[in-house]
């Protein structure tokens, strides 16, 4: 949405200047969305729904400047990473990212999907339901196939779909707005904050204590980025999950591990960069933000695609290097007003939790004006508010409301081209379906062997306390 | 009794509830609804296991998980209760008032009620608060970005 209204201000620039105002926006939003997922476990968009995983439990220690300082050092590291990719490498990433066709789609969505092992917390089962309700609820209006009314119940205004933004805010907000609400009488504050010298330099050096784990986040955000309709929100998911599947301490993430807000932030970074390759070299846009660029570049007269290469080379490039100059800007302000935005954490909970009702709202209703939007937000909130205390956790849902959107319209195109050929031929022959279907088995098969492994120390530990 | 408030046994009604909704649809092209379906057959099958579950807890009498109600810390359910109650009347009255002065109302009525010792300092920052956020949101969304909100019914208000 930023993108999309900062747009009028570009018109009095040059197009240089104005879609690299654009494109700047776009890496900082995806730096800032990960301030309000830190300090008040709500992500700011889709993008940071994992980087709340790990960031929210840290500010919970006491380490909220930490958290806010990694998020921001790891945002530059992904989008110097994918801004260089950009310059470099373009070409060479748009030829594999044209291989991907709805089945390979599909199944990345499933290969995304196995992220629930991770969050589920005490129950697989119950991660499993949660990841099937937000799958269910982004499947209500209509359908990809017909065209047909599904489970709108007669309204007219579920007939244009839930409001992916407004079913987060309801399924992270709102619960944590009324959780707030719940412990206003046990305690004032989110946390206790204590500001530290020296907090800056010191997470630079942690962050950078895990160089794999950081090349590792930058290249999946990187490759994931420039898969048309993929985008952040997937990258920085896959990229957490990688990062636990790989941890030799698996134990820490999801209770305030550094490496889960380094993984998500750098990927989905990563990918805002990325997500502009497609668009550049095809003229097909990685992402919303990519698309509103697009129209931006459309109404200067300059078509995105192999043209622009050769008619505005300038142009392209200097795009590139301003992509790179504000992962660097991002770095920067974010470090210094660090000490600042953990502050939030010290407004009395009997203001900051009307207050976050109110941005909810607002962030509900202004991405379509419609007020239905809002009520569906709160909603939402409420089943999710409830739901938790019945051992669900808010993740999966919205891991269901991310990939709903992106499985489902590949499952029903990759069904009609099957009906020319067969259901097995299109979605099981290939390299990259052999690839994402043995990622995924991997994925699953590793969540069971990990619980096993859990309960068989479990067991253990009881033989030993009983004896 | 205590199996009734059993959280395998709540869930699993909770998802039976949300397959039988979610399990309705039908057409003659199944790529309409194969979707959906293999979702609500997925929370139907795992409200069975989860009922298994407690039936296999009961046979064997082992103790259920009994969901912590609000019964023993009722006046959290209050405060819960009261700010849902703010929260809806700001729903209603949004068109009618307009978003701006409703939101005030509401973040300040939310504020006071929320303030426990309510001391003038407290009760005057539960005011003037809502107020500053609200003239600087009304700046930044109307006046810079020109996000359009509810405009009042009611009166030819602020908006």
């Amino acid at each position: 949405m930023g993108t999309a209204l900062l747009v009028p201000f570009t018109f009095a620039l040059p197009p240089g200047a104005g879609i690299a105002m654009l494109g700047g926006l776009y890496v900082c939003a995806m730096f800032s969305d990960a301030i309000p997922a830190i300090l008040v476990n709500t992500p700011g968009t889709p993008a940071a729904v994992a980087t709340a995983f790990d960031g929210h439990p840290m500010v919970l220690q006491g380490r909220g400047q930490e958290a806010i300082v990694a998020s921001c050092f790891s945002s530059a590291l992904g989008t110097l990473f994918g801004a260089t990719c950009y310059l470099l490498l373009a070409w060479p990433m748009t030829t594999i990212a044209l291989k991907f066709g709805p089945p390979e789609f599909f199944w990345l969505g499933v290969f995304t999907l196995t992220i629930i092992g991770t969050l589920v917390g005490d129950s697989i089962l119950k991660g499993l339901a949660g990841g099937a309700i937000g799958l269910l609820i982004s499947s209500v209006g209509i359908s990809h196939g017909n065209e047909l009314a599904r489970f709108t119940f007669g309204i007219p205004e579920l007939r244009g779909g839930v409001s992916l933004v407004a079913a987060l805010i309801g399924v992270f907000a709102i619960p944590q707005v009324l959780s707030m609400v719940a412990e206003l009488r046990n305690k004032e504050f989110i946390a206790e904050y204590k500001p530290k010298r020296g907090e800056t330099l010191k997470t630079i050096k942690k962050v950078l204590s895990h160089p794999v784990h950081v090349i590792r986040s930058a290249v999946i955000g990187t490759f994931i980025g420039i898969l048309p309709g993929a985008g952040s929100p997937i990258a920085a998911l896959v990229s957490y999950n990688e990062a636990v599947r790989w941890s030799k301490d698996k134990s820490q993430f999801g209770k305030g591990d550094l490496r889960g807000v380094t993984a998500s932030e750098i990927a989905n970074n990563a990918a805002a960069p990325a997500a502009m390759i497609p668009l550049i070299t095809l003229g097909v846009p990685g992402s919303a933000p990519a698309a509103v660029i697009a129209g931006a570049l459309m109404l200067r007269g300059l078509n995105p695609g192999p043209e622009l290469f050769q008619t505005n080379a300038t142009l392209v490039y200097s795009f590139g290097w301003s992509l790179l100059f504000a992962g660097i800007v991002t770095f920067i302000l974010g470090s210094l007003f660090a000490p600042l935005l953990v502050r939030i954490i010290s407004i009395p909970l009997r203001i900051l939790a009307p207050l976050i009702m109110l941005l909810a709202v607002i962030g509900a209703y202004a991405i379509r004006n419609n007020i239905f939007d809002v009520y569906i937000m709160l909603g939402l909130g409420v089943f999710v508010f409830l739901v938790k205390r019945l051992g669900f956790h808010p993740g999966p849902i919205g891991l269901g409301l991310i990939l709903g959107p992106i499985i489902e319209p590949s499952l029903v195109q990759a069904l009609y081209i099957s009906d020319a050929t067969s259901i097995g031929r299109v979605f099981f022959t290939g390299t990259l379906n052999t690839i994402l279907i043995t990622l995924s088995v991997l994925s699953i098969a590793f969540v069971v062997w990990a619980r096993m492994k859990e309960m068989a120390q479990e067991r253990a530990s009881q033989t030993a306390e009983s004896e | 009794m205590k199996r009734l408030a059993d959280r395998d046994f709540l869930t699993a009604m909770v998802l039976f509830g949300i397959g039988a909704v979610f399990s309705s649809g039908s057409s003659t092209d199944v790529k309409d609804w194969i979707f959906p379906l293999l979702a609500a057959y997925l929370i139907l099958g795992i409200a069975v296991v989860l009922l298994a579950r407690v039936v296999w807890a009961a046979v064997f009498n082992r103790a259920p998980d009994v969901v912590d109600g609000f019964r023993e810390n009722w006046i959290v359910l209050i405060d819960l209760l009261v700010f849902g109650t703010i929260v809806l009347t700001y729903m209603f009255v949004m068109n009618g008032l307009g978003f701006w002065l409703a939101s005030f109302l509401m973040l300040s009525v939310a504020s006071v009620y929320l303030t426990q010792k309510k001391t003038r300092r407290n009760l005057i920052l539960a005011v003037a608060v809502p107020l500053g956020v609200c003239i600087v949101a009304y700046l930044v969304f109307l006046r810079v970005f020109y996000v359009p909100l509810p405009e009042a019914t009611w009166w030819s208000g602020l908006v």
